[in-house]
């Protein structure tokens, strides 16, 4: 069984007009199928407006389809009584570190899930403990959110969710806020739990961080337009430009550096790859 | 400007008096509020003056930051000190005008003084010596039993503890609107006060709006975190009674004796 499971999801928003008035729709997913297996490192990639988030929101069952339908664990999403147990099988990570802060202590921060899911006393202080130390955060553990970066936060943030004991981790655009330090250590962490087994599932529109996914599904107007391993998306350079995509800059160069005649096999991924292949061109 | 706003105002010694359960501390809070109420004599105030003054030596609170606690309500005290003082019919001391003092005046106003001063110094030393959070989760158990009349205290407390959260994000969000709105030629620090305020209503918008944005971000991250208020939720650090706050009880239910005893007797 696959950990998530969509089947020809749609979803649309509700337009009003200014007098508060329906107004039509905008249609944010159009019928969309997808599998995740566990485990897995997924990447979902688009530009702003492209209907990512509104995806995450479905995998948490945040959000209820409006044709066709979601299965976390091969539970439907729009079943009320599954609510908690999807919740708990896939967490969330979003954009803003603030605002998905609760308590002004870190580490009642971290144990508001498991408190939330009824967790012994005991138990949440083993896994406060251990959740703080994966994402190398317990010296914080005390102090108060506003006094940390955004980097720290966002790690907090994922503290709190793998408090939870989640099988899949779905990171929002949990990095379009940091800055570039901030970035690396968050998703350094994310690599980190994966190794441990965790599946991750990061949406974000920066096409470097996807790199290392097993499989990246790339969006455009609601619909996956393009899945892959990251090899196999980021040859396909016209397709990504048109869906409003930047290319790394190593691996526009890469281009570049083969149409002005150089010998080097693209795409690339990495420095560490560019500077492998100009050495071999020599 | 905005930094010098602190929300309650919380002494951190670690003092045994810091250590004490919230509940015990409210508790204390209120049967010294009704002492006061109880006593009638001046014997009295010497007995609770006595036991507040023990309580502050054992918080480890400097005096003077307690003292600072009564700057709010002086207008309060001198205005209560002096409707006492002139309105109290008995036996003339002093008469200016139409206003006149009397022995009777006297005795009740200094006497009200004293009770209103050692209400406000009672509250401010629990204050000082309980942190909000600890106070919110002392609210949340003391007050447990109006769950069974309908009351959502727990929801109530979750309420108070992410209002506390969020002040220091809004303050600092306050100050950056500020910031762009100077940059922009906005003009905060001229001006009578009346102007002042005026001044602060562009303020209010965008900090009103960012903070339903927030508000509408917080309320989905803590769905996805699976928050219900149903009773079923376990805490990381419930509150439990020990010892010292069993002693602690004990000891106010001498205080509130001695106090009573006091009053019945003389």
């Amino acid at each position: 069984m696959k950990l998530i499971k969509t089947q020809g999801l749609f979803h649309r928003f509700n337009k009003y007009d200014e007098n508060g008035d329906p107004a039509g729709q905008i249609a944010a997913l159009e019928g969309v199928d997808m599998e995740i297996g566990e485990g897995e490192f997924i990447a979902i990639l688009g530009h702003n407006g492209c209907g990512k988030s509104t995806l995450a929101k479905h995998f948490n069952a945040l959000l209820s389809p409006t044709q066709g339908a979601v299965y976390v664990e091969g539970k439907d999403t729009r079943e009320e009584e599954n609510l908690r147990q999807i919740r708990s099988t896939a967490g969330m990570v979003f954009q803003n570190p603030d605002n998905q802060m609760v308590s002004s202590v870190i580490e009642e921060d971290v144990a508001f899930g498991p408190e939330n899911l009824s967790v012994p006393t005991e138990e949440i202080e083993l896994r406060v403990t251990s959740c703080l130390e994966k994402l190398g955060m317990s010296a914080y553990r005390y102090h108060a959110p506003t006094k940390l970066s955004g980097g720290q936060k966002q790690r907090i943030a994922i503290a709190g969710v793998m408090a939870m004991e989640p099988k899949c981790i779905i990171l929002d655009e949990a990095t379009a806020m940091l800055d570039p330090a901030g970035r690396r250590d968050v998703l350094e962490a994310i690599r980190d739990l994966n190794r441990a087994g965790i599946t991750i599932i990061l949406i974000t529109h920066y096409m470097e961080e996807t790199v290392n996914a097993d499989k990246i599904f790339v969006m455009n107007d609601g619909k996956v337009i393009m899945s892959g391993t990251p090899r196999e998306i980021f040859a396909r350079r016209e397709e990504l430009e048109a869906a409003g995509l930047r290319l790394p800059d190593v691996t526009r160069l890469g281009y570049e550096l083969k149409e002005g005649g150089m010998d080097i096999s693209v795409p690339v991924l990495s420095e560490k790859e560019l500077i492998e292949a100009i050495v071999r061109t020599m | 400007m905005l930094k010098d706003i602190t929300l309650g105002q919380y002494y951190p010694s670690g003092s045994c008096i810091h250590r004490l359960d919230p509940r015990v501390k409210l508790m204390g809070t209120l049967l010294f509020m009704i002492s006061l109420f109880v006593n009638d004599t001046y014997y009295g105030y010497i007995v609770i003056t006595l036991f507040y003054a023990l309580m502050v030596a054992l918080s480890r609170v400097p005096f003077g930051y307690i003292v600072k606690g009564l700057k709010p309500i002086l207008f309060i005290i001198v205005f209560t000190a002096a409707l006492n003082l002139f309105m109290t019919d008995g036996d003339v001391i002093v008469r200016i005008w139409k206003l006149k003092i009397t022995v009777q005046g006297v005795e009740k106003t200094v006497f009200l003084c004293i009770r209103i001063i050692l209400l406000v110094l009672g509250t401010t030393l629990m204050t000082l010596t309980t942190s909000p959070n600890s106070l919110t989760s002392g609210l949340e158990k003391g007050l447990g039993f109006l769950k069974y009349i309908g009351v959502p205290i727990s929801a109530i407390a979750m309420m108070i503890s992410i209002a506390l959260r969020f002040i220091p994000i809004l303050t600092e969000e306050m100050d950056k609107i500020m910031k762009a709105q100077t940059a922009r030629g906005a003009d905060f620090e001229s001006g009578n006060v009346f102007k002042r305020i005026y001044a602060m209503v562009p303020l209010l918008v965008p900090l009103l709006i960012s903070a339903f944005r927030r508000a509408g971000d917080l309320a989905m991250a803590m769905d996805a975190r699976c928050y219900s208020d149903s009773e079923n939720r376990t805490k990381l650090h419930p509150l439990r009674y020990r010892r010292a706050d069993l002693i602690a009880y004990v000891i106010l239910a001498i205080y509130m004796a001695a106090v009573i005893a006091i009053r019945i007797i003389l």
